[in-house]
């Protein structure tokens, strides 16, 4: 029982880091249409953003997180704005321009820090025991961290007159121009910011586990999993299939080797669509 | 409605309907490429000059894989999970070759026929799939295929299968340079001819599904027999590939197979261009000639992919052979002096990345 209990929690660890990946992920395609493969590489960007302020400039790791996190919202705004806009409707053009963004991202990364894994520490390494639970605090403050952002994502999204903004020109591009917002300017600042929900996920992640280029790749396909299942441009449906996706990791992970876990949810995910293209709550498929 | 009753009559003709046929000829571009690769496999290749058979072979053993691509893309299609079809080719293969028989013509057979069965049920699932979203769970196929090998004892795991035995043809030992040199192009040669027998026969087909699927489906044309095929031949190419690559480094590796080194494949018909063969064989030449001169460590030929992949998708939409083509055509129209816009082809929209 103990072990379960222990596996929920790093469940719920790995869910909350997942749903930053997948809702960034899932605000790009919803606003933009754009399937954003540079995501893996802002999630690189967050964690070595962090260290190099940290280990460079000696700044403490929590404003190392925010200066970086916002160095990464920067570089997704300028990707968007120089690169993405000029052909923002063509799908599969942006798409392509995303993943040579993500290669190059991983390329300078690789140059600059090395193909090895590189000392990032988070501060904290507390462990609570509690009736034979062993529980890391840095995992309990990923998920603070994490529903944080959430709710403060939700919040910026329906409570706020540029969120609605965001979610007009994510239902009807046409009429919401004509209302008078633009496109040219709220395109950046919805890849800003989901450049940032990824730089905040591979800031503080990052550092508990391991800080190296391929964690790029992972953190890609782990958006790609959540929003599949959860459908592509569904926010809700990303963030309860992150939550979802990190429990059947942490589970399966504790009674399966870690690549047969990966390997069955892959290969339940790819069934699933059979029955259900759309994922558990996408869009028509046609607007993908 | 006299011009509909014309129309009809006009069809009804015995002799009339030449022009209503649809055009099965093969291109020059089209051509043009069979005749390079059959030049090279009848020609005496320099086999003192290692440097030359090395690259070419590094040409030829991906070639199938940029077709692969190529023949989802004809369908609008961005397919990444090539990797996980050459994997099914490759260790098909490796596991005959080591266990059954050695004979090239067996192993080319299998690499061909396991991935095409293989793609049956992947190509169900992504049937009802359209655009990117299309991309993205091509990109999950292939992350599945890498961790079913990586788990699978009997594909060796990590390790990979090793020892594979040199292919034979007729008791001769196939293992040199030359001769896995010759297998490629032999190989690529079947590969570019069933691509273009495929595209003669369902050009139009690929082209009304590309351009508008809602109304070829309201005309009769039903698009799932159409993308199934388009997926199966697109299994079995790259099932050659991957029994190419094995067949060079003597070992079936599941690294040859990670789902990224999809995006190269991606990036040979993005840069070439996707309006005929000729596409995906100038930008395998070329990615492959660049990466070879400028970028041997893996780092920087990352970022030369990814620079070039930017470049030609803000800057030349139909990729460098799409390019040429329209540049020729316009500066065919300013010499001749006529206003019309060039024959079009159906096959080189703005539509193809």
């Amino acid at each position: 029982m103990d072990t379960l209990v222990q596996a929920l929690v790093n469940g719920l660890a790995l869910g909350a880091q997942y749903a930053l990946l997948a809702l960034g992920f899932s605000l790009v395609f919803g606003v933009l249409g754009v399937i954003n493969f540079a995501h893996g590489g802002f999630y690189l960007l967050g964690g070595y953003f962090t260290y190099s302020l940290m280990t460079s400039i000696g700044l403490p790791y929590v404003p190392a997180l925010i200066v970086g996190v916002a160095g990464v919202a920067v570089v997704g705004y300028l990707m968007e704005l120089v690169l993405i806009e000029p052909i923002v409707d063509n799908h599969e053009g942006t798409l392509i321009i995303s993943l040579g963004f993500f290669l190059i991202l991983s390329a300078v990364v690789t140059v600059a820090y090395g193909p090895e894994a590189v000392p990032a520490e988070f501060p904290v390494s507390h462990v609570l025991r509690f009736e034979g639970l062993y529980i890391p605090v840095a995992r309990l403050i990923v998920i603070a961290v994490s529903a944080g952002a959430v709710v403060a994502l939700w919040l910026l999204l329906f409570r706020s007159r540029h969120g609605v903004a965001l979610r007009a020109l994510s239902e009807n591009r046409e009429v919401a121009t004509m209302q008078g917002l633009r496109p040219r300017v709220y395109f950046p600042l919805a890849v800003a910011l989901s450049a940032a929900l990824a730089g905040l996920a591979g800031g503080m992640v990052t550092p508990i586990f391991t800080l190296e280029p391929p964690v790029a790749e992972a953190a890609l396909m782990t958006s790609f999993i959540v929003v599949v299942l959860g459908g592509l441009g569904s926010l809700a449906g990303a963030a309860a299939a992150a939550l979802g996706v990190g429990m059947m990791e942490a589970i399966g992970g504790t009674y399966l080797d870690g690549s047969m876990t990966r390997l069955l949810l892959f290969s339940a995910v790819l069934t699933l669509l059979l029955f259900r293209p759309a994922g558990l709550a996408g869009r028509s498929l046609r607007d993908a | 409605m006299p011009e509909l009753t014309k129309t009809r009559d006009h069809a009804a003709a015995p002799d009339a309907p030449r022009a209503e046929r649809p055009r099965r000829r093969i291109s020059i571009a089209e051509g043009a490429v069979v005749l390079a690769l059959v030049l090279l496999l009848i020609l005496p290749l320099p086999a003192d000059n290692l440097q030359m058979i090395s690259q070419l072979n590094q040409v030829v053993t991906v070639l199938a894989s940029a077709l692969s691509v190529y023949v989802m893309m004809r369908l609008k299609l961005l397919h990444f999970g090539v990797p996980a079809f050459m994997a099914v080719g490759g260790y098909s293969a490796a596991l005959t070759a080591v266990h059954v028989t050695d004979n090239v013509v067996a192993l080319v057979g299998v690499s061909l026929v396991v991935p095409a069965l293989a793609a049956v049920p992947f190509g169900l699932i992504t049937m009802r799939l359209r655009g990117t979203y299309f991309a993205l769970v091509t990109f999950l196929i292939g992350q599945v295929v890498y961790l079913a090998i990586v788990a699978s004892d009997g594909l060796g795991g990590t390790d990979g299968i090793t020892g594979i035995p040199a292919p034979t043809l007729g008791g001769t030992l196939l293992g040199d340079g030359v001769a896995t040199l010759r297998i490629g192009l032999a190989v690529s040669l079947l590969a570019v001819v069933l691509v273009v027998v495929f595209t003669m026969v369902n050009g139009r087909r690929l082209d009304a599904l590309r351009s508008n699927e809602v109304l070829a489906g309201s005309l009769g044309l039903r698009s799932w027999p159409v993308r199934l095929a388009a997926f199966v031949l697109s299994g079995a190419l790259a099932g050659m590939s991957g029994f190419l690559i094995v067949n060079t480094l003597t070992t079936a590796h599941p690294s040859s197979f990670s789902t990224l080194t999809g995006v190269n494949y991606v990036a040979y018909v993005v840069v070439g261009g996707a309006a005929s063969v000729l596409g995906p064989f100038v930008g395998t030449v070329l990615l492959v000639f660049l990466v070879v001169q400028f970028a041997s460590e893996g780092v920087y030929a990352g970022a030369l992919l990814g620079g070039l992949l930017i470049f030609t998708s803000l800057f030349l939409q139909k990729g460098l052979t799409g390019t040429v083509h329209d540049l020729t055509a316009w500066v065919v129209r300013r010499a001749t002096g006529r206003s019309g816009s060039a024959r079009p082809r159906d096959d080189s929209r703005k539509d193809q990345t």
